[in-house]
């Protein structure tokens, strides 16, 4: 009788959890993780879903997915758009985490939260206008994002100043896509695959 | 005073649940939830869930480490599921609720205590599988902490599922038969120097005590039947409501060691 109990729950258990994982395969891979997290399967592993980086975090980028079901539910996670990480020296999101979720970080090029991609259909600055605020507002400027000069062919008399991201030095901060003044971004930062 | 444990215990839920969610005033001295926490800088942890990450990743931090061995050892002294009776915020969620129901007659099915020792070993199995905490993505306890701290969610279908199930399925249902953070704590408190005690000889069973139990029979029962001299450790919430309600004083807390050579008191009727 307990054994029948036993499988049930365990039935019940397995069942639930992998309707969950089905569910969230989606939005567990377009999380876009603070810096320093350990590749996503390790990090939703390891993350004991407190909080306390949200809290230590001082500009309120980091939020906490009460919105997800599954593996992913509880954790930490950045909307780039809204209000993106800005790569504070001492990282207090790192320093608070308990469990290791977030790992130390010794210099920038350590982090890959992800990788800024650019829309070349949308963005201003590749249809021939001027804009280039992703290049200015990028903290690793001339090195994620850099500048490509041409003529432009359209007016024959102006220049281009196509900015490329280099996604070697590209850590995913995305304060390239908040800084985009296309109503949708232009240049928005892809969370890393794993 | 007469429910002087009720007071303190009702004091310290509010103080409990206050203290974490302080955080949302601004004020950042105690941040996190109950899985883990920073409590005037020192790191706090639900020893589950690291025994959780443990069997999901085969390693933890020290930091986790140390900060679930304050905790377990503070529960260990404390008579382990002291914390489901005084910490829980689902507990403090849930005891209104249990008032609506002396009013009307729901039904109250028994779905086994030793159910949510299987559920313990299941959560650690899948943890061991799936390499997640498998309790902490469905833990009320956390759910309920995070949407109040960090905003509310669809997760909070989990608490209103909770809520249905305790009023209209089983009475305490989850912190009975189903929570294994309670089980978890459970098999502590059956190792902790913190008992409470059932003098057999004075007790005139009158039932008022398994009335008023918020866990049902189940605690007092062994005891009740003269099998024991403690109440069940692994299902009193230590809630003293029975301390307070037993007219002839026969339900007492003990502390093995020091006051278990109480001489024996017999009440005279007349």
């Amino acid at each position: 009788m307990v054994w029948l109990r036993a499988a049930w729950a365990l039935l019940g258990g397995t069942s639930a959890y992998a309707l969950m994982e089905n569910e969230q395969k989606v939005v567990q891979k377009e999380l876009l993780r603070p810096p320093g997290a350990l590749e996503e399967e390790q990090f939703v592993g390891t993350c004991i879903r407190c909080g306390r980086c949200e809290r230590d975090c001082p500009h309120q980028s980091i939020k906490m997915a009460t919105d997800v079901v599954g593996r992913a539910a509880g954790t930490p996670y950045i909307v780039a758009r809204e209000n993106p990480c800005q790569l504070c020296g001492d990282f207090p999101c790192v320093a608070t985490c308990p469990s290791g979720a977030l790992q130390p970080i010794r210099k920038n090029q350590d982090i890959h939260m992800g990788t800024a991609v650019i829309n070349e259909q949308t963005c201003l600055s590749w249809k021939g206008m001027r804009c280039e605020i992703c290049y200015r507002k990028c903290p690793l400027i001339d090195k994620a994002i850099f500048l490509e000069i041409l003529h432009n062919e359209k007016t024959d008399y102006h220049a281009e100043f196509r900015p490329h991201v280099n996604p070697e030095e590209c850590v995913g901060c995305g304060i390239c896509e908040k800084a985009c003044p296309v109503q949708n971004a232009a240049i928005k930062v892809q969370p890393r695959k794993e | 005073m007469k429910r002087m444990w009720s007071l303190i215990r009702h004091l310290v839920q509010i103080a409990v649940l206050s203290l974490f969610l302080s955080s949302l005033t601004g004020w950042h001295g105690v941040i996190g939830t109950l899985s883990a926490s920073r409590v005037f800088g020192i790191s706090l942890a639900d020893p589950f869930a690291v025994l959780q990450i443990v069997f999901a990743q085969h390693r933890v931090t020290s930091t986790l480490g140390f900060a679930a061995l304050w905790i377990l050892l503070a529960y260990w002294i404390l008579g382990g599921r002291t914390f489901c009776g005084w910490i829980c915020p689902v507990n403090t969620l849930l005891e209104p609720i249990d008032y609506l129901r002396e009013r009307f007659n729901l039904p109250d099915v028994n779905l086994g205590v030793r159910t949510k020792y299987w559920v313990l070993v299941i959560v650690l199995i899948l943890s061991l599988i799936l390499e997640i905490p498998a309790f902490e993505v469905i833990s009320p306890i956390g759910i309920l902490l995070r949407n109040l701290l960090y905003g509310f969610g669809l997760s909070i279908i989990f608490i209103v599922i909770l809520i249905g199930f305790e009023s209209t399925v089983s009475r305490r249902g989850f912190c009975r038969y189903l929570c294994p953070l309670g089980a978890f704590y459970g098999l502590i408190g059956r190792i902790s120097p913190l008992q409470v005690r059932l003098q057999a000889k004075s007790c005139i069973h009158c039932g008022q005590c398994t009335a008023v139990c918020p866990m049902g029979e189940a605690p007092l029962q062994k005891a009740l039947e003269e099998k024991s001299p403690r109440l069940d450790a692994s299902e009193c919430i230590k809630c003293a409501k029975c301390i307070e309600i037993c007219p002839v004083k026969a339900i007492q807390p003990e502390i093995i060691g020091i006051q278990s050579q109480k001489p024996e008191q017999t009440i005279d009727l007349k």
